[in-house]
């Protein structure tokens, strides 16, 4: 397997005068399930155009899984991608929309496809635009998956879910990457599941990458210290802050370090959450958390 | 039914799919020209037995003045507004060309379903290319199916008065011009699809744009595709006479001044005479009628060029409409 699922240098996307993506560059290891999140309008779904190969960037370009130019032939054989909505065709029936994968790909794992579609009690003779909303994500995931993808892409496939068929999908997404080891990069403004499903995480802000790790690590390097709040400016002189939230008498405080946080006398430490982190850092634009240049410049 | 590594598409694969799209728009369009055809092939029965009835079917010649002329005349006339309403038929390229290709590409675009289609394995080139051949092929061979019913239909009129190889209705549906207009058509309207990224635009524009080249050949083009021949004498049944001139007495051609000259002299002298006539006055100075004709053997000269530029305008937009594609930025 490579181990760089998808690599980008000074990607740039130009809509007429406004920058919707500008100088990202960003190494996204293989191997995981990565979360891309941001704010809406902060770049995701041109980031995953340009990566899947439905446009083309106006600066820099996008490999995947190692060495292929997104949208070269390669590239289309080995990454699948769910749009959106599940952009399917409507007025076909589930089993033509499985003949027209079949039809149009190298590789394909129909035997899979049609045991996950029974298994999830999907009817192979109804009308996709027909079936419920939770249903066609589970057939554009199917139709994903019977690619034998190396890379599994997804543009907010939970947003149009209920909760309950967001749990479902998720756990279906899970039970895939526990099967084939593929590599999944999707994006969302879900911030509340992230935690249970993405070992890696992304958060684009105004078209540039601002936090990008791994979970435990992000989880690991960032502590939130509360104390007086008399006290916070001296506090917060001392360690990497990255928000300060100041009520009348108590400060809390979001430190990233590697280091062990050192616990001011009358503060106390709490460990955070990767939604608050997420939060906290999609309230501070100005702030970021990236990996040295090393792992970017491979 | 599983297939992993494969090198290779599966072999008609994208075939399939541009069937399994468009098979509707396909089989509505050729079932209005069946049903346009079966009104063709009942009427033109029920034309035969009138035709008989009258007792044409005993004529062998219509020589001017004779009855089986005169019968010709009455049934000629009796048939003269449902031949023009024929006229309609003109439009078909332009319709059927909006209804498939303006939907092709503009319904994915507007509904999303790009998405899909250009991240599968085949990618957008293959899938577009597959589409347009196609379909060019379908519209081709049921636009062809469909000019026997019209030449069925005009058998009994063409006899009575045989029409001009150019005239247009027989023109269209003796050869190629037909299918190329509706080939045309097509990739006209898949080119508005694409370049609006709206169905409905793709449809009115494409309808609009194919609809005036069919005009524009029928009524000002396709008289000019060669050079007219000139006789002083008369032309044959199926050679196409497309204007007549006057020669000066010495045999050259009256310039449009010395022929607005001639025309104020011809009102001095007739100032009196309110009844007389231009052509007369010039028969009696000596002046000549010509008759500039494309002769009948042109027939299928004129049927490949007029089927070369539509084809070779198709493959201009099919070209431009795969660049766009290609070169798309969402």
């Amino acid at each position: 397997m490579n181990d760089v699922a998808i690599e980008a240098s000074g990607l740039g996307k130009r809509y007429g005068r406004s920058w919707a993506l500008r100088d990202c560059s960003l190494s996204i290891p293989s191997g995981h399930v990565v979360g891309l999140v941001g704010p809406n309008g902060a770049g995701k779904t041109t980031f995953l155009s340009m990566a899947v190969g439905l446009s083309t960037p106006t600066t820099g370009e996008v490999r995947l899984l190692g060495r292929h130019r997104a949208g070269s032939p390669d590239a289309l054989d080995m990454v699948a991608f769910v749009a959106q909505d599940a952009a399917l065709y409507r007025n076909l029936s589930v089993t033509d929309m499985l003949r027209v994968g079949r039809s149009l790909n190298r590789r394909w794992d129909e035997r899979t496809a049609r045991d996950r579609l029974a298994e999830l009690g999907i009817p192979l003779d109804r009308k996709v635009g027909a079936l419920s909303g939770g249903q066609r994500a589970q057939v554009a995931l199917s139709l994903a998956l019977a690619k034998r993808p190396g890379l599994l892409i997804l543009d907010e496939p939970l947003a149009a879910l209920d909760p309950l068929a967001r749990h479902e999908f998720m756990s279906s997404l899970m039970a895939a990457v526990a099967e084939d080891g593929v590599s999944v990069v999707f994006s969302s403004h879900v911030v509340a599941e992230l935690e249970r499903v993405c070992d890696y995480l992304i958060v684009l802000q105004d078209g540039q990458v601002q936090v990008s790790g791994g979970v435990e690590d992000l989880t690991a390097e960032h502590h939130v210290l509360v104390g007086p709040a008399d006290q916070a400016d001296e506090v917060a002189s001392l360690l990497p802050v990255v928000r300060s939230r100041r009520a009348s008498a108590q400060a809390h405080l979001l430190v990233r370090t590697s280091q062990s946080v050192p616990v001011p006398p009358g503060w106390q430490h709490h460990p955070v959450t990767l939604e608050e982190i997420v939060l906290t850092y999609m309230r501070e634009p100005a702030a970021a958390a990236l990996p040295g240049p090393q792992a970017v410049a491979r | 039914m599983t297939t992993l590594p494969s090198s290779a598409l599966p072999r008609f694969g994208p075939t399939w799919v541009a069937w399994r799209q468009h098979r509707f728009a396909l089989g509505a369009s050729a079932l209005m020209l069946a049903v346009l055809a079966a009104g063709l092939i009942l009427g033109g029965l029920a034309v035969r037995h009138d035709y008989d009835q009258r007792g044409l079917n005993k004529c062998t010649s219509f020589a001017l003045g004779s009855r089986c002329d005169q019968l010709g005349m009455d049934f000629s006339n009796h048939y003269g507004t449902l031949n023009l309403l024929l006229i309609f038929l003109l439009m078909l390229p332009a319709a059927i060309g909006a209804f498939v290709g303006g939907p092709l590409v503009a319904r994915e675009l507007e509904t999303g379903t790009f998405r899909f289609a250009w991240t599968q394995g085949a990618g957008r080139t293959r899938w577009l290319v597959t589409k347009l051949a196609v379909l060019a092929v379908g519209l081709a061979v049921v636009s062809a199916a469909f000019s026997p019913a019209y030449k069925f239909w005009n058998v009994p009129f063409d006899r009575v008065l045989p029409d001009s190889f150019g005239a247009y209705l027989p023109f269209e549906f003796s050869g190629l011009a037909f299918p190329s207009q509706t080939v045309l058509g097509f990739a006209a309207g898949v080119f508005m699809g694409v370049l609006a990224r709206r169905v409905l635009i793709g449809i009115a524009g494409s309808f609009i744009i194919t609809f005036g080249l069919s005009m524009l050949a029928v009524f000002v083009l396709r008289p000019h595709y060669m050079p007219a021949r000139t006789t002083l004498g008369r032309i044959g049944h199926r050679d196409w006479g497309v204007d007549t001139s006057y020669v000066t007495p010495s045999g050259g051609a009256v310039s449009s001044a010395e022929s607005h000259r001639l025309f104020v002299r011809f009102q001095a002298d007739t100032l009196n005479r309110p009844n007389a006539r231009f052509r007369d006055w010039m028969t009696a100075h000596d002046y000549r009628i010509v008759t500039h004709y494309q002769p009948a053997g042109r027939f299928w000269t004129f049927q490949l060029i007029e089927a070369g530029w539509m084809l070779a305008l198709a493959a201009v937009l099919v070209a431009a409409t795969v660049w766009m594609v290609r070169n798309r930025t969402t």
